[in-house]
């Protein structure tokens, strides 16, 4: 009796357990493994290691200043999508005459591919004649030097990946705003609470579970954010755009040091689990 | 026998053969090879010998400094598709505009550095709201026509004997003395744009850089835009040699190709066959090694008018001024640091901090060449 209740919820899950393992499990699995061998090109064998590539991940400075970066990136730049695209959300909720033009223009920067879009914003912010100086000089402001100014760069990249991220994470705020039966927002009205009361103390409490995936999901996208360091800055200038993905794929690809590249992924991971694992803390709780 | 080609933008290249060769793949069978990669894709195990494949007389029809940078220890790892050369690019309807004397063609009398910022200021103004700049160089942030400016000013060496160490080496005095020019001519004289390399013969067939150090591949792309240029010798600096860079593609068979065979073949006829050779300088007009070709051009009186005079010109930079990059195990690490340094010093970073900061990087690296 009991095994025909699991098999058909069993059924359905197989193929994506399967692809989880296959695609997921298998190459975190081998990328640690890895991380414990070191491939000598003069013998052309691999050796054991042990912790070895671990010490000189967290001895290189430039690996060190990887994390910062990816770090303050994140720091700033997940509160300020997820803030960013609930606003959104609540405002394609609002009924006014127009509003599927509106969700329409919202959705562009998701079609766009982040490739494509990093080139675009590169052209755009081009110091010398990009059209966003042109812009700035029609008010006075002198040319910025944007993704080639050490101090302007990561906020450049910051802007570039928000345009591109709200629109998408606004898509799970409607879908969960929608989710919010009406009744509440009806008894609510006749309680007479106003629009920022009604926000507060139901639209807020509603969305909890919401809000927990888009701030974890978000995180982690953020934390892989790899594209506009390998299109645009290279991670310079003076290595204040250099994202851990894209330290990692320089060891990996570049300085043909897959084993020493490994040992950054793990930690990578470790370190998003972490963050993921507070987030979780602090936004999930008990449902009440 | 077919070939499918594969073509990548510059940077993606190096990228495309160290993620498939790295991973054994024997996808490709040939690949081009950067000359001063040669000694790095040996080390990595990524090419195949050709010396039993290729011919004696093969081998005696191309110049044999060019066959010697594709030798590592007596084995033949690849062999040259051309060399190169860097000249001094000028457009003529900015120095009329200005009425400024154009650079001369004579290689004793060719212009110095110096010489050539003081009138890259003169050649720095604003035309119709248009930026014009003095000075561009065409491969902005690589090595390649960056290190003749260090070399100029006496550095000889870019890494240690072995190839284990660039302290001392890359950020030599003299490294130092020629970024902060690199530097000067972005942020202190403000002559030359911060664009990238891609975009620097735009730049200039477009009619925004007066003065353009570029190779001889770009004159197609200068005549089709119609505008009106000249060549001059390559510059340097006052009191010190004279420097040009050379070196380009060399071609080799991966090591890990099942078709080595048939690959080394096509690869000795498209680097050593007259023909095969004449077809290549027609259509890129690159610096040729082969000796028939060059001879050809030292012969025919067709190379006496512009612009392909400017052959005769490469012709005699490679045998007089000429000097190749550093042969290196890393080259590949070199490279991308020196890349980033150079593009950091661009943007305004103190050219001996990025230069100390860069060689710490690059010995890091070195360090899984050693034995």
């Amino acid at each position: 009796m009991r095994w025909k209740r699991m098999a058909a919820p069993l059924l359905f899950l197989t193929p994506a357990m399967l692809g989880i393992i296959v695609f997921k499990m298998v190459p975190i699995l081998q990328g640690v493994i890895d991380s414990f061998f070191q491939y000598s090109f003069i013998n052309q064998k691999t050796y054991f290691s042990g912790f070895q590539n671990y010490i000189d991940a967290l001895t290189d400075p430039i690996f060190l200043n990887s994390i910062k970066v990816t770090m303050i990136f994140n720091i700033i730049v997940n509160p300020l999508q997820v803030l960013i695209s609930f606003g959104l959300g609540l405002l394609l909720m609002i009924r006014i005459k127009g509003q599927t033009t509106f969700r329409t223009i919202h959705l562009i920067p998701i079609t766009v591919s982040f490739t494509v879009a990093c080139i675009l914003w590169g052209v755009l912010m081009n110091p010398e004649q990009g059209l966003l100086n042109s812009v700035l000089n029609l008010f006075g402001i002198p040319n910025q030097q944007f993704l080639f100014d050490k101090a302007q760069a990561l906020p450049s990249v910051i802007g570039i990946a928000t345009w591109k991220g709200v629109g998408y994470w606004a898509l799970f705020f409607i879908s969960g705003l929608e989710e919010i039966p009406s009744q509440l927002y009806e008894a609510a009205a006749i309680d007479g609470s106003g629009p920022w009361n009604t926000l507060i103390h139901i639209t807020i409490p509603q969305m909890k579970r919401t809000v927990l995936f888009v701030v974890v999901s978000d995180t982690i996208s953020n934390f892989l954010l790899f594209v506009p360091a390998y299109i645009l800055t290279n991670g310079g200038p003076e290595g204040s755009t250099d994202f851990m993905m894209f330290e990692i794929f320089k060891n990996a690809y570049t300085y043909s040091n897959v084993n020493l590249a490994s040992s950054m992924i793990v930690l990578l991971l470790v370190i998003m689990l972490a963050v993921v694992g507070i987030e979780s803390m602090l936004l999930g709780g008990r449902d009440e | 026998m077919k070939v499918n080609v594969e073509s990548l933008p510059f940077d993606k290249m190096f990228e495309a053969i160290e993620v498939r060769l790295g991973a054994k793949e024997d996808s490709i069978d040939i690949l081009l090879v950067d000359a001063p990669m040669v000694a790095n894709y040996t080390a990595k195990g990524y090419l195949a010998d050709l010396y039993s494949y290729v011919g004696e007389k093969s081998k005696g029809n191309i110049t044999e400094t060019s066959l010697g940078a594709g030798t590592i220890d007596g084995k033949l790892m690849a062999l040259p598709l051309n060399s190169s050369t860097v000249n001094l690019y000028y457009n003529k309807e900015i120095f009329k505009e200005k009425g400024i004397e154009v650079p001369p063609e004579n290689v004793d009398e060719r212009w110095t550095w110096e010489k050539v910022v003081d009138v890259a200021k003169k050649l720095t103004y604003e035309k119709d709201g248009r930026q014009i700049y003095g000075l561009c160089f065409e491969q902005i942030g690589r090595p390649y026509q960056l290190l003749p400016l260090a070399q100029s000013l006496g550095a000889e060496e870019f890494v240690n004997k072995d190839g284990s160490k660039t302290e001392g080496y890359t950020n030599s005095e003299e490294m130092v003395k020629a970024c902060q020019f690199y530097y000067d001519t972005f942020n202190t004289w403000n002559i030359s744009p911060r664009i990238s390399a891609d975009d620097a013969v735009s730049y200039f067939t477009g009619g925004q850089v007066a003065m353009f150090i570029g190779g001889p591949w770009q004159i197609p792309s200068m005549t089709e835009a119609g505008m009106d240029f000249g060549i001059a010798p390559h510059p340097y600096f006052e009191g010190g040699e004279v420097v040009t860079p050379t070196g380009s593609w060399y071609v080799g068979v991966s090591n890990y190709s099942k078709n080595k065979e048939e690959a080394a073949k096509f690869v000795e006829f498209i680097t050593t066959n007259d023909d095969a050779c004449q077809m290549n300088y027609d259509i890129g007009k690159n610096l040729p090694c082969n000796i028939h070709v060059l001879e050809a051009i030292d012969n025919d009186s067709a190379y006496e008018s512009f612009p392909d005079n400017s052959m005769k010109l490469a012709v005699y930079e490679s045998i007089n001024t000429a000097k190749a990059r550093p042969q290196m195990a890393g080259y590949a690490e070199w490279q991308s640091v020196m890349e980033k340094t150079y593009s950091d010093i661009m943007n305004g970073s103190n050219p001996k901090e990025a230069l100390d900061l860069a060689v710490a990087e690059i010995d890091k690296q070195l360090e899984k060449y050693k034995k």
